[in-house]
């Protein structure tokens, strides 16, 4: 939990950074309502992804105490570096299915949805990756890899991975050919053909070398971002759970048994899809939104509460019982649904979040929540409340109800 | 060297044999027999004396008998499926078992998983290899399926203990599912 908390204001501060040098550059990386989705799903997948790494945490400490070879010292570095390597080689054939296993592939894709690539991209994380993952590391519990050991060196291949997700940074050389770095990492990001199931290392991309899936940037063809079946939304459900329906539909539409657990487990692009889509070229609109003069102001206030809510809820969930804990979770990701609805231009989303608003935040101002709240975090909540309403007022001053959704051709 | 560790080496030595004698269309088959043969090996140092890791040794058995046996189960009774013939589908399939034998058995201790799938496995080579006519695909699963009954019901003959008794049976079904697997009809 701590670390977590200690790693937002980390993140959100190289964010902020990378915009400023954006702007002062001239070059436009970041588009609001894409940057706020991401942080918006970021921030919810830390409250689920919390609760699922503590069960594969436990399932691994398991397996270490009752299968592990050799009993490591802390103190020995060998244990540490074959930690690494072992987690590094593990998490490239991890990623690796969840590109090339459909299943999987439903559940890493919202990672990729963005059509931007920034620092927030980064954060765009899957809210069910977890259930899937902590298979892959199992064998390092069998070799005695000690629990504390794999969580610290799992934190640090995250954190390195943030920076590589950038677009500022250009090619390092011989650095791209040994490290994951914003150059080659930009590729895997790509729909262009040379991009497809490219660099999936973690940290080493010399995993891609020895596999065959490595790819270096080419100046001559400029990366597109997003993924072949665009998710045309600023929902942060629908980009979580879109590919799940679509699994869901073409496995209904599969016949037999055998074909349907094709479905499941095939890649993406070897499934017979029960609804054809019409995947994206390299030359087409990114999905885009109008942005009105009040939408930034409550993007942001909006997305702050969501931000002091996930922390809340880190700080307070291990007192918490297990249905407040799916209340309050739920109730974050509300927020965020309700957002997007702003941010899509949808009829009658401006009402329905500020009776949202009015719903969760006056009785939080009036103490009525899962546990006593402070005199100070029920003024706040007061302050947010009608600071909410006015903007939303605002909102609704200049929006016209019948304006459609558009897009608008890529920069 | 005792019984024990004679008995598992033979198994050992039979399962390695049959994995390296696979080619490479055939990678569930391999694969089984590599995680048999791997289970069989630790079985050898642990009660040879030589490098006992017994905790290890319990933990590949149950692989052996959850993942290893259903997927030679697969390798013989569908010979043309995506799991018996693509590295990538008999991958998938290990991983899945694995998984399934670590949660029920290990995280909610339902430690008769192994049994049953091992059981079932050995059952299904048998009566479709006999609805199929391949006789010695029938012979290695009634091999197989009289060991494992044969151990689960603690059955012994002195001096050959129930775990003995198991290792030859399994021993003598691989080698029939070797013939099996030579035979012109499975061999493109």
């Amino acid at each position: 939990m701590s670390l977590i908390l200690y790693a937002i204001p980390f993140f959100l501060g190289c964010i902020a950074l990378e915009y400023v040098i954006s702007k002062r550059t001239g070059q436009q990386v970041y588009r609001f309502h894409d940057a706020v989705t991401s942080l918006n799903i970021g921030f919810i997948s830390e409250t689920i992804r919390s609760v699922l790494k503590l069960m594969s945490v436990f399932v691994y400490a398991l397996v270490v105490d009752q299968v592990a070879v050799i009993e490591w010292d802390l103190k020995n570095p060998a244990v540490w570096v074959l930690a690494f390597f072992m987690y590094d080689f593990f998490y490239y054939w991890a990623h690796r299915s969840g590109h090339e296993v459909n299943l999987l592939w439903a559940s890493h894709v919202v990672h990729h949805s963005s059509e931007e690539y920034n620092l927030s991209t980064a954060l765009r994380q899957s809210w069910t990756n977890q259930v899937y993952y902590w298979v892959f590391y199992l064998p390092m519990a069998i070799v005695g890899i000690p629990v504390k050991v794999f969580v610290i060196t799992a934190l640090v291949s995250a954190l390195y991975q943030f920076w590589s997700h950038t677009r500022l940074v250009g090619k390092l050389g011989w650095v791209d050919r040994v490290f994951v770095t914003p150059s080659n990492h930009r590729c895997h990001h790509g729909r262009n053909d040379y991009c497809i199931d490219k660099n999936y290392g973690g940290t080493l991309i010399i995993w891609d070398r020895l596999f065959g899936t490595y790819t270096e940037e080419r100046d001559a063809e400029p990366v597109v971002y997003g993924t072949l079946s665009p998710l045309n939304s600023w929902n942060p459900v629908w980009g979580n759970f879109k590919n799940y329906t679509t699994l869901w539909r073409d496995m209904l539409s599969a016949k037999g048994f055998r074909e349907k657990l094709h479905v499941v487990f095939a890649p993406p692009d070897q499934v017979k899809v029960s609804v054809p889509e019409t995947p994206a070229v390299l030359g087409a609109r990114r999905f885009e939104t109008p942005l009105t003069r009040w939408q930034p102001v409550y993007g942001w206030l909006a997305s702050g509460l969501v931000l002091a809510l996930v922390i809340e809820l880190l700080r307070v969930a291990p007192d918490l019982s297990w249905s407040a804990r799916t209340a309050f979770t739920a109730m974050i990701v509300i927020n965020t649904v309700f957002l997007s609805r702003i941010f899509e231009g949808r009829a009658g989303a401006i009402q329905l979040e500020a009776a949202r608003c009015f719903m969760m935040l006056a009785p939080l101002a009036a103490g009525l929540w899962f546990y006593p709240v402070p005199l100070v975090v029920r003024g706040a909540a007061l302050l947010s409340l009608l600071a909410s309403l006015g903007i939303l007022f605002l909102l609704q001053r200049e929006s016209s109800p019948s304006k459609p959704l558009r897009q608008m051709d890529a920069a | 060297m005792n019984l024990q560790a004679l008995f598992d080496g033979l198994l050992a030595f039979v399962a390695l044999g049959l994995a390296l004698g696979a080619g490479p269309h055939r990678p569930a088959l391999r694969m089984s027999c590599w995680l048999l043969a791997a289970a069989a090996t630790l079985g050898t140092l642990r009660f040879s004396g030589l490098a006992p890791m017994p905790s290890l040794h319990q933990f590949f058995s149950m692989l052996g008998a959850g993942v290893g046996l259903p997927l030679l189960a697969m390798a013989v009774v569908q010979p043309d499926s995506a799991v018996a013939t693509q590295r990538r589908f008999a991958w998938i399939f290990a991983i899945v078992t694995a998984t399934l034998c670590i949660l029920l058995v290990m995280v909610a201790q339902l430690k008769v998983w192994t049994a049953v799938c091992a059981l079932l496995s050995a059952l299904s080579i048998l009566v479709l290899a006999l609805q199929q006519r391949e006789k010695f695909a029938a012979l290695g699963g009634l091999l197989l399926l009289l060991a494992l009954l044969a151990f689960a019901a603690k059955l012994s003959v002195p001096p050959l203990s129930p775990g003995d008794l198991l290792h030859i049976g399994m021993a003598l079904g691989l080698l029939a599912l070797m013939a099996w697997a030579k035979g012109p009809t499975r061999n493109p």
